[in-house]
């Protein structure tokens, strides 16, 4: 069965490159949203390997959308990795406190980011 | 003999009375002179109108000689005339009828002749007249005496027969034939009858030879009429009374012009009429026969007349022939009163003519009223006569009567009369002279007579009152004697008698000689010499007094008597005046010997010696000679002076003998011994006779005072160099004379007034006192009077105007009775170190100021932590009082952690080990709030080099910090922000580049459309990021000008124009014409914002419109509505208001501030997909507060927003 990834981002842009780079490129299937809240509805409600999650968004910061995740029993195993431009130090002593599966820093390749994915979650 | 006689005469000549003499002289001159001037009058008179007369008469004769002597050569050149023509052969004589023709013709030449005849020997007779009628007469030889007349025609041809006579036979019966035949040649012959006529003529004739043979071939002739003759002289009849006639030398009349015929025919006939001539005599005028009588009386002369029967003179009246001399004279007489004045003239020519032309004009003709005039002067000179006559004799008794009363004057005068005095009133100037002349002398003799009665009075009230009241007592005595016949009143007054007691008596009875023998002695010098001259005697008074007198006596003879006049003076005072000069001047004497100045007589003779008449004993002492040395040789000490001085002396000495004024002159002598001394000499000088000069004087030793003078000058030299090189002004003030006695020149310098207006008073030195400080210098110098010691320091603005800090002390200086006299001062410039203490105050101040006020913490700690100091900042900092921070150290405020950090610092600082610290750390306050610092400190040492304390400055970090912290923020949301394109550009290009869509155009499409989107997004974003952290750098200026709104307004528009045309959004701009003082460019980048977010935000089909307006001073409550936190805290004067209205969604009111924060947008989402940067407003911001300017928004959901934008409109 096709992985089904959760892809979390406020930019369309960004969403369809994540999207192609991991449909075209790595093969798998992906699940879109543009908001947290929207995240959370379909990682409840649909099956989803991972969450491609973007942390700057407007109205529910990418935190907050993991404590939420973690919160829900059925959210909770699924593995989240942040996509990020923040890339300083400080801001990733922030997601040392998170348990998160991973940090995928922006801009990525897109080639290889169905790669990268599948190493950071172990695939 | 001559001389008695002479004597005789003039006696007699003497008595003759003046009148004779006045009157017969003047008579006889006025009547001799006047008779003869009137004599000479008339006769010159006369003669001068005779003279005239004659003159002229003369003329007039000779016009009428010359008219009638022309008249009379026209007859002789006719018969020449003819004579010629028949000797040239021109006329044949036998031609009778050319001979006719030639006579006719002749005759008609000349019209002024009668008759022109032609008579030959042979009896041919030929006449042709024209007178009354042109005839012609014939004769025949056959008939000689048978003369036919007949008229003759215009053309000479012969015409009717007049008549024919008979028995004239011309050659006989006409003289002028004979005359010509006997004479041969021209010749005029007798006034005869003419032919028949009644009238006389005159004939001229010449005979006419043949040339050849000389016989006689006839006789020419022509005639005259007579009567021409008269009526020529009638052409020249000079007046009513003048007559000329032309006569023959017997007095027959040829012509006259009075008009008469002088002629009658008394008988005859036809050709041989008789014809009676008149003569002067016997003619009808008056004064012809008054003329004729006269001539008769002078010119007879007893004649032969011719014997002509034609010319038989009238009857003779028994009278003597006369003759008229045939010479041009002149007389006169007298004829009824009338003189007549006559002028002969002779007519003759060479050929017969023998007249005479008399012209005769009355004298009053000429002389006319001079007869009347003469008689005119005849009587004035008469009355002339007897004018001067009478006045003669007027005067004459007028003179006399004067010198009559002169003479009676004069007896009586000599008689004693001094009182005569003649009156000046007569009309005559020398009888007046004479009579003053008179008085005067008489007055002159009076007023001698008077003086000398008067000097004479005088000379003896002189003498008396001499006599009388002379001082010196004057006597006269007898001679023999001695008894005093008179003495005035000194005499009494001096012996004390009475005038009675001494009278009459001698002067031995009054015992008035105390030494006999003195008289002997006076009586015997008089009786030697007769008189006595200052014989010194003694005399007693009455009183008993011996007085010592000067006795001098004259012997003289006074009316009669031989006398005595003695007058004596009283030398008694002057005897014992000369006793008590003598004793003076041998005092003098001791005195000057007992002097130390020398006093001296200098002498200076004419010819330059000098010798001491006089010199003290002082000599011996200042000149070691002795006196007598002295008085012998004067160059003893003349010759000491100091040759240095010597040049001095004599000048001063030459000065005073040229000048004779007073001699003053110090100069050295070299003494004997070689010392040299110091002397002062003064003198008087006295002009003694022959040029010699006395000088007196006094010469002292001064070389005492002369060396005291020096120290004196020295210890002065000294005092004032000191006085004049000292900083200080130093001045002594007396207060009793209001003035200073001594400043010296640095006060001068210091107050920066001159000298001489210092040493007025203290006037000056107040009035320059600046006014502040006046009152308190007043009050000082009040206090100074009272004796209290005056110092002050005060401000003085010198003469320029320059402000200078003085400071004076002065000390009053106090008599014994307490009474300030003199105060004594200084006074110094202290304007720099009162300049220096302000620029030191100021730096305190400057100091204090900068501590006080610093915008950070400022504290002042002890080696030992202690706070010694905190300015205000950093006692709010910390919300200590600055008093409770001095009882802390500041690790009292320090944050726990940092405590041993910064103690560590401070002591490695304070020790020495490091020059500074920086160090952030954290204070507590006392509310227990922790706040950031960072804190510079550094230590202040004292003199020795020892640590003081240290200085900190304490800057508050929070907001650095925070700003930091923002920064990175900014930083992170930006490297966020431009990461998100890029990642979507990369990624769609490396999908793209996989080849993945190779098959799928629409999907490559798709992801290029992405990365195209996406660059121009990032080239947005870049440029914002850029331009804002340019605004927010504050590196750029903005570059302000003057804009025109309008033109922003469409360059805004113009930009956004393409994407609100592909969203279909209208854009309505009102456009404002105004100017706007700010870069155009922001603006523009401002406009162009604020209308991208509303095309952003606005539906298709909505309206956006941009407008402008320019607000006024406003309140600031009628601005459109604001939120709290964007009020505008300050308000432009007058500020430019751009409106941007969208019909967009609006804005929530939560983010109505938030959104002007960079990259806060409503819906980032959302606004990125519409291509927001979310730095948009967050510049407009930027730029609009970089104008001073506002931008706020006002929204409502759902139906739109509007944007306000109020910039300053001009530069502020």
């Amino acid at each position: 069965m096709a992985k089904q990834i959760l892809i979390v981002d406020d930019e369309d842009d960004i969403r369809d490159i994540v999207q192609a780079a991991l449909e075209e490129i790595a093969g798998w299937q992906t699940l879109t949203a543009a908001s947290g809240l929207e995240c959370l509805q379909l990682a409840q409600t649909k099956a989803v390997d991972a969450i491609l999650l973007d942390i700057s968004m407007p109205d529910m910061d990418g935190f907050e959308i993991f404590r939420q995740l973690q919160a829900h029993s059925n959210t909770r195993p699924i593995p989240v990795i942040v996509l990020t431009s923040k890339v300083l130090a400080r801001d990733r002593a922030h997601f040392a406190a998170l348990d998160l599966a991973g940090i995928i820093t922006k801009p990525f390749n897109p080639l290889s980011l169905g790669q990268e994915v599948a190493t950071l979650l172990g695939w | 003999m001559l001389l008695p006689v002479a004597v005789n005469l003039r006696r007699r000549i003497a008595s003759i009375p003046l009148f004779w003499v006045i009157t017969i002289p003047l008579a006889v001159s006025a009547v001799g002179a006047l008779a003869g001037v009137g004599y000479l009058a008339h006769r010159n008179g006369q003669v001068a109108v005779e003279g005239l007369g004659k003159q002229l008469v003369t003329q007039t004769n000779a016009l009428i000689n010359r008219e009638i002597t022309s008249y009379l050569e026209v007859p002789l050149l006719i018969n020449q005339l003819n004579v010629d023509n028949v000797q040239q052969g021109r006329l044949d004589l036998q031609d009778m009828a050319a001979l006719e023709e030639l006579l006719f013709q002749r005759l008609q030449q000349f019209d002024q002749m009668t008759t022109i005849l032609f008579a030959a020997p042979d009896g041919t007779f030929r006449v042709v007249e024209r007178f009354p009628t042109w005839k012609a007469a014939v004769a025949e030889p056959s008939q000689p005496g048978r003369l036919t007349q007949y008229h003759l025609n215009p053309d000479g041809s012969r015409g009717l027969q007049l008549d024919i006579a008979t028995g004239f036979d011309v050659r006989r019966d006409r003289p002028w034939y004979q005359q010509a035949v006997t004479h041969g040649g021209p010749v005029w012959s007798p006034i005869a009858q003419h032919g028949p006529s009644d009238y006389l003529t005159l004939t001229a004739s010449q005979p006419v030879y043949d040339p050849t043979t000389g016989a006689l071939l006839g006789v020419f002739a022509v005639q005259t009429r007579l009567g021409y003759l008269s009526e020529i002289l009638q052409q020249f009849s000079l007046s009513q009374g003048s007559r000329i006639l032309v006569a023959d030398p017997t007095g027959t009349l040829v012509a006259t012009s009075t008009g008469e015929q002088p002629y009658t025919v008394i008988g005859g006939s036809n050709l041989r009429k008789q014809f009676q001539r008149q003569t002067l005599t016997t003619s009808q005028d008056e004064l012809v026969r008054a003329l004729g009588e006269q001539l008769h009386t002078l010119e007879s002369q007893p004649q032969n007349r011719p014997n002509h029967p034609a010319t038989r003179p009238a009857i003779s009246l028994a009278q003597p022939p006369l003759t008229i001399a045939p010479v041009p004279h002149t007389f006169s007489f007298r004829h009824q009163n009338q003189r007549q004045f006559v002028k002969i003239l002779p007519i003759q020519d060479a050929y017969g003519l023998d007249w005479r032309m008399i012209t005769m004009v009355p004298e009053a003709h000429f002389l006319g009223d001079l007869e009347r005039h003469q008689q005119q002067a005849t009587l004035l000179w008469l009355l002339s006569l007897g004018g001067a006559l009478g006045v003669g004799l007027l005067a004459a008794k007028l003179l006399l009567r004067r010198l009559a009363q002169f003479t009676q004057a004069s007896q009586l005068l000599a008689a004693g009369d001094l009182n005569q005095r003649l009156a000046t009133d007569s009309p005559i100037a020398e009888l007046n002279g004479l009579a003053q002349s008179f008085n005067q002398m008489v007055d002159q003799l009076q007023a001698a007579f008077n003086k000398l009665q008067t000097a004479l009075d005088e000379s003896e009230t002189k003498f008396s009152s001499i006599f009388r009241f002379n001082p010196d007592p004057i006597a006269i005595t007898t001679f023999a004697e001695g008894r005093f016949l008179d003495v005035n009143r000194s005499e009494l007054a001096f012996f004390g008698y009475h005038r009675d007691e001494m009278i009459g008596r001698t002067a031995l009875e009054l015992n008035l000689w105390t030494d006999i023998n003195q008289r002997h002695h006076y009586r015997a010098l008089l009786e030697q010499h007769g008189q006595v001259r200052g014989l010194e005697v003694q005399v007693t008074t009455k009183s008993g007094d011996i007085r010592t007198i000067l006795l001098s006596a004259k012997r003289q003879s006074l009316e009669g008597q031989d006398c005595v006049i003695v007058a004596h003076q009283d030398i008694t005072v002057l005897k014992q005046a000369e006793a008590r000069l003598q004793q003076t001047q041998r005092w003098l004497r001791q005195y000057s010997q007992l002097s130390p100045g020398n006093i001296y007589t200098l002498v200076s003779e004419p010819d330059g010696t000098m010798w001491f008449e006089y010199a003290s004993a002082a000599v011996e002492t200042i000149h070691e000679i002795t006196v007598d040395q002295a008085l012998a040789d004067a160059r003893l000490i003349l010759n000491t002076f100091h040759p240095d001085d010597l040049p001095g002396y004599e000048a001063a000495a030459q000065e005073c003998l040229h000048t004779l004024c007073a001699f003053t002159h110090q100069f050295r002598i070299i003494t004997p011994s070689g010392q040299v001394k110091w002397l002062d000499a003064r003198s008087q000088p006295e002009v003694r006779a022959n040029g010699v000069i006395a000088w007196h004087g006094i010469a002292i030793d001064i070389t005492d005072r002369k060396q005291a003078a020096k120290a004196l000058q020295e210890s002065e030299t000294r005092f004032r160099q000191l006085a004049e090189t000292v900083q200080e002004g130093f001045f002594v003030y007396e207060i009793e004379r209001d003035c200073y006695s001594y400043v010296n020149p640095a006060y001068s310098a210091i107050l920066d007034i001159p000298l001489q207006e210092l040493y007025m008073g203290m006037a000056h030195w107040i009035a320059r006192i600046h006014p502040d400080d006046r009152d308190r210098i007043e009050t000082a110098l009040a206090r100074e009077q009272h004796g209290e010691n005056f110092s002050q320091e005060y401000r003085y603005i010198t003469p320029e105007g320059e402000l200078r800090w003085l400071r004076s002390k002065a000390f009053p200086l106090c008599d014994t009775g307490g009474q300030v006299i003199r105060v004594v001062g200084t006074v110094e410039n202290i304007t720099e170190r009162k300049q220096a203490e302000t620029a030191l105050r100021q730096s305190e101040e400057r100091f204090r100021r900068a501590f006080d006020d610093a915008p950070y913490g400022i504290s002042l700690v002890s080696a030992d932590g202690r706070f010694v100091k905190a300015n205000a900042y950093y006692c709010n900092l910390l919300g200590y009082t600055e008093a409770e921070l001095l009882n802390m150290t500041f690790l009292d405020v320090t944050y726990a952690e940092d405590q041993e950090c910064d103690w560590a610092l401070f002591r490695q600082m304070m020790t020495g080990k490091i020059p500074t610290c920086q160090v952030e750390k954290r204070y507590i306050t006392k509310q227990g709030m922790v706040i950031p610092v960072q804190i510079s400190a550094a230590p202040v040492y004292d003199e020795a080099g020892q640590p003081l304390y240290s200085v900190g400055h304490v800057q508050d970090i929070r907001e650095r910090l925070a700003v930091d912290h923002m920064k990175d923020e900014f930083i992170s949301i930006v490297s966020h922000e431009l990461r998100t394109p890029i990642t979507a550009i990369q990624g769609a290009l490396m999908l793209l580049g996989a080849r993945v869509y190779d098959s799928r155009p629409q999907q490559a499409n798709y992801m290029l459309d992405i990365a195209i989107k996406n660059s121009a997004r990032l080239v947005r974003l870049v440029d914002d990021i850029l331009s804002f952290e340019r605004l927010e750098s504050g590196k750029v200026q903005l570059e302000k000008e003057a804009c025109e709104v309008a033109s922003l307004m469409y360059q805004a528009v113009e930009s956004v124009q393409p994407i609100a045309d592909q969203s279909g959004i209208t854009i309505t701009l009102t456009p404002l014409t105004a100017t706007l003082w700010a870069a155009p460019d922001e603006i523009i980048q401002v406009l162009t914002n604020l209308l991208s977010n509303a095309v952003k935000f606005s539906f298709s089909g909505s309206t956006i419109w941009l407008s402008a307006e320019v607000k006024g001073e406003e309140a600031a409550t009628s601005l459109p509505p604001y939120l709290p936190t964007s009020r505008p805290r300050f308000l432009p004067r007058t500020y430019l208001l751009f409106t941007v209205t969208d019909q967009g969604r609006g804005i929530p009111a939560d983010r109505l501030d938030l959104i002007f924060k960079e990259f806060q947008q409503v819906d980032a989402s959302d606004s990125r997909k519409r291509g927001g940067t979310g730095l948009g407003l967050a510049i407009c911001r930027r730029i609009v507060m970089r104008h001073q300017g506002h931008i706020w928004v006002k929204s409502c959901l759902g139906v739109g927003s509007t944007f306000y934008v109020a910039l300053p409109q001009g530069a502020e």
